[in-house]
C-alpha cells in the first residue's frame, strides 16, 4: 500500500551514488554511517570509549587492572549507579528528581538515629526507605497531582528534605556506627564481592528487567513519549507518575542507607550536588532529557565511564580537578555527538 | 466481543436530539444521528458547524447537555473515551494519539497489553509473542502493508502509514463503532486514498465507520451516507447522488434541504 521509506533508508540512499557503491571506501562508509545512525551507537560509543579508557590505563598503570582495583572502582559506583538506575526511569518517563541527593542524607539520618533509638537493623532500613517513599509521594502530589513542574517541584522537595536533614541532627554528623549491624550494608561481602556492588547489580538488573519486560516499563517508555496518547490508550497517568517518583525515592534511599553504613556515620550535607552528577552519568548513557528514550544498559555503562574516569585519574596522580573537566568535556561532547547524530538521522 | 441487540437497519449508535453549548454559543442544537453496521457515514460541514461537536459526544470524549445516545437501542452515557472503548466504540482522533517512539505492536496494545500466563501473571510480563502475532494478523487481514511492526518507532513512519496504524489499532479494538476526525487531512492524494480504502475494508467487515471530513472528493468516493451540519443544526442527509457541488451547497446554506433554493441574507 504505502512504501516503507523511513528516514534512515532513505538518509542510506541519498549518500550512495551508482557509480561508486561498489568501491570498499564507500561501502565502509556508509557502514559507519549506519552504526553511528542506529539506536543501538549510544551503547556501541560508550563501550568503545570506557574499553579505550581501560586499555590505555592499562598501560600506563601496572596497579589499574587488578581484583582489588575493580572492587574500589565498583564500591565507588556503586551509590551512583542504584540512583541512576532508578534516574533512568525517571528521565525516560519525561520527569525528573533533584531531590534524590536530600533523600540520600535523611535516609541517612533516619536509619542512624532509629538505630540509635535501640531499634534493630531492620526496622532502621525500613524507616530509612520509607524517607524515599514519603518524599517520592510529597513529588508526586506536587508534580502529578497539582502539574507543578517537575524541575521546580523537586528544587524545592531537596530543599525542604535537606533542611529537615539539617534540623534533625542540627547540622552535626551522627555518632560512629562502626561495629554494629549496619556496616554489613556498606562493609560486608557475600560470596567474596563488596555487599555495595552486590546491592547495585542487584539495582541494575531488577530495572533493566522492569523497564524490557513488564507492563510498567513499556507504560514508562510509552508516557515518555507521549503523555497525552498513553492517557487516551486508557492509561492511569497519575499511578504510573506516582509509582515512578515512589521507585526514585526508594532508591536514593538506598543509597543513602549504603553511603551512612560506608562512612561509619550519617551526614545531614551527605550528596550535596550530586544529584546532577547523577543525572549527567544518566544522559551521558543516552537517556533523553525529553523522556521516551533510555536504557538502564546505557547508564550503567555511564557511571563506569565517570567512575573509571575518575579512578585511573586517582591511580596516575593527576590533580582531582581535572577530574571535574574531564567529567564536565565528556558529558558535552556525549551530548554534542548525540544531538549531531539526531539531525542527521531526522534528514 | 459482545455484540448488542441490533435495531432495525443495522442500527448500533444512535444519538437523540442531542445538545451541546459552551457558555452562550450553541455548538451542537438537536441533532440526531443513527450509526449503522458496514457503512460509512460523513459528516460534512463548514468549520465551526459542529461536526466535532457532535462527535465528540458520541465517542465518549464530551458529554452532552441534553439528548440521549442508544447503544444497541439501549440509553447509555459514556463518562470517557475510555467508557465508550469499553463498549466498542474506538476513536481516530484527527492527531492520531500514537506514541512515537514506539513501534505498531507496542501502540497497538497500550493500555491493554498481553501478558504472560501462568504464576508470573502478576508481575505483568509481556507476551510481546503473541502481540506481535496479534499485530501481524490484523495488519494483514486489514491489507495494511508496513515491512516491519516490530522495531520500528512510529515516529520514523509516513504519515499515511501512520494514519494506518491508527486505523488499524481503533478497528482491533471496536466491535461497535469506529470514529475518524478528518482521518486524510494530513495526506498526500495516494496515501489517502489508501487510507480510506482501509476504512471501506473495516466497514465491510461489519463495523459502523463515521468520518468528520472536509474533503468532498474522499467523501463522494468513499461515503454511504452524509450528514450535513451547518450552525450546529443538521441540515441534510444524503444517501445517494452525493455530488460535491451539491454538498458544498448545503454546507454554506445555498441550498435548502427541501430542495428549495434560499439565498444567503
Amino acid at each position: 500500500m504505502i512504501d516503507d521509506a523511513s528516514v534512515r533508508r532513505r538518509g542510506e540512499r541519498d549518500s550512495r551514488s551508482p557509480a561508486a557503491a561498489s568501491t570498499p571506501t564507500v561501502t565502509f562508509a556508509r557502514a559507519v554511517r549506519r552504526v553511528l545512525l542506529s539506536e543501538r551507537a549510544d551503547a556501541v560509543g560508550l563501550g568503545i570509549a570506557l574499553l579505550a579508557l581501560c586499555a590505555a590505563l592499562t598501560h600506563e598503570s601496572p596497579y589499574f587492572l587488578s581484583a582489588s582495583n575493580f572492587s574500589a572502582i565498583g564500591l565507588a559506583i556503586s551509590i551512583s549507579a542504584v540512583v541512576a538506575s532508578v534516574q533512568t526511569v525517571v528521565l525516560v518517563s519525561g520527569g525528573l528528581d533533584l531531590s534524590i541527593t536530600a533523600v540520600l542524607a535523611l535516609s541517612g539520618v533516619v536509619a542512624e538515629s532509629t538505630l540509635q533509638r535501640g531499634a534493630p537493623l531492620a526496622v532502621a532500613v525500613l524507616a530509612g526507605l520509607a524517607v524515599g517513599v514519603v518524599v517520592g509521594l510529597v513529588n508526586s502530589v506536587l508534580i502529578v497531582g497539582i502539574g507543578v513542574n517537575a524541575f521546580i517541584a523537586t528544587i524545592g522537595t531537596q530543599f525542604l528534605f535537606r533542611g529537615i536533614a539539617y534540623i534533625w541532627t542540627n547540622g552535626s554528623s551522627g555518632a560512629y556506627l562502626s561495629g554494629t549491624s549496619f556496616n554489613y550494608i556498606g562493609g560486608g561481602r557475600l560470596l567474596g564481592v563488596r555487599f555495595p556492588i552486590v546491592l547495585m547489580f542487584l539495582t541494575l538488573v531488577l530495572t533493566w528487567f522492569l523497564m524490557r519486560y513488564t507492563r510498567f516499563g513499556s507504560r514508562v517508555y510509552a508516557v515518555g513519549g507521549s503523555e497525552y496518547a498513553t492517557k487516551l490508550a486508557g492509561v492511569s497517568i497519575w499511578r504510573l507518575r506516582t509509582l515512578i517518583y515512589v521507585l526514585s525515592g526508594v532508591s536514593a534511599a538506598l543509597g543513602g542507607l549504603m553511603l551512612a553504613s560506608l562512612n561509619g556515620a550519617s551526614f545531614p550535607q551527605a550528596g550535596i550536588g550530586e544529584e546532577l552528577t547523577i543525572i549527567g552519568a544518566v544522559l551521558l548513557g543516552g537517556t533523553a532529557l525529553t523522556g521516551g528514550r533510555g536504557t538502564v544498559f546505557g547508564t550503567f555503562l555511564g557511571v563506569c565511564l565517570l567512575g573509571v574516569l575518575a579512578n585511573g585519574l586517582n591511580l596516575l596522580g593527576i590533580n582531582g580537578f581535572w577530574q571535574t573537566f574531564l567529567q564536565g568535556a565528556i558529558l558535552v561532547c556525549a551530548v554534542a555527538f548525540d544531538e549531531i547524530r539526531r539531525k542527521l538521522r531526522a534528514r | 466481543m459482545t455484540t448488542p441487540a441490533r435495531e432495525g437497519n443495522g442500527v448500533v449508535l444512535s444519538g437523540r436530539s442531542l445538545r451541546k453549548a459552551y457558555g452562550s454559543i450553541v455548538a451542537v442544537d438537536d441533532v440526531s444521528i443513527d450509526i449503522r453496521r458496514g457503512e460509512i457515514l460523513a459528516v460534512v460541514g463548514d468549520n465551526g458547524a459542529g461536526k466535532s461537536t457532535l462527535i465528540k459526544m458520541l465517542c465518549g470524549v464530551t458529554r452532552p447537555d441534553a439528548g440521549t445516545l442508544l447503544l444497541g437501542g439501549k440509553p447509555i452515557s459514556f463518562h470517557s473515551p475510555a467508557a465508550a472503548r469499553a463498549k466498542g466504540i474506538e476513536t481516530v482522533f484527527q492527531d492520531l494519539a500514537l506514541v512515537p517512539n514506539q513501534d505498531v505492536v507496542s501502540n497497538l496494545f497500550l493500555g491493554r497489553e498481553i501478558f504472560r500466563g501462568g504464576v508470573l501473571r502478576p508481575l505483568h510480563l509481556l507476551n510481546r509473542h503473541e502481540m506481535r502475532r496479534r499485530t501481524r494478523d490484523q495488519l494483514s487481514a486489514l491489507e495494511v502493508s508496513i515491512q516491519r511492526e516490530a522495531g520500528v518507532p512510529i515516529g520514523r513512519m509516513s504519515g499515511g502509514q501512520r494514519q494506518s496504524v491508527a486505523i488499524a489499532r481503533a478497528a482491533f479494538w471496536a466491535s461497535e463503532v469506529m470514529f475518524m476526525d478528518e482521518p486524510t487531512a494530513a495526506l498526500g492524494v495516494r496515501e489517502a486514498s489508501a487510507v480510506l480504502r482501509l476504512a471501506r475494508r473495516v466497514a465491510d467487515e461489519g463495523l459502523a465507520v463515521v468520518m468528520v471530513s472536509h474533503v468532498m472528493p474522499h467523501v463522494m468516493e468513499f461515503a454511504d451516507r452524509v450528514i450535513v451540519m451547518r450552525h450546529g443544526s443538521r441540515v441534510a442527509e444524503v444517501t445517494d447522488d452525493i455530488t460535491a457541488e451539491r454538498l458544498v451547497r448545503l454546507i454554506v446554506g445555498a441550498e435548502h434541504p427541501l430542495g428549495e433554493k434560499q439565498e444567503e441574507q
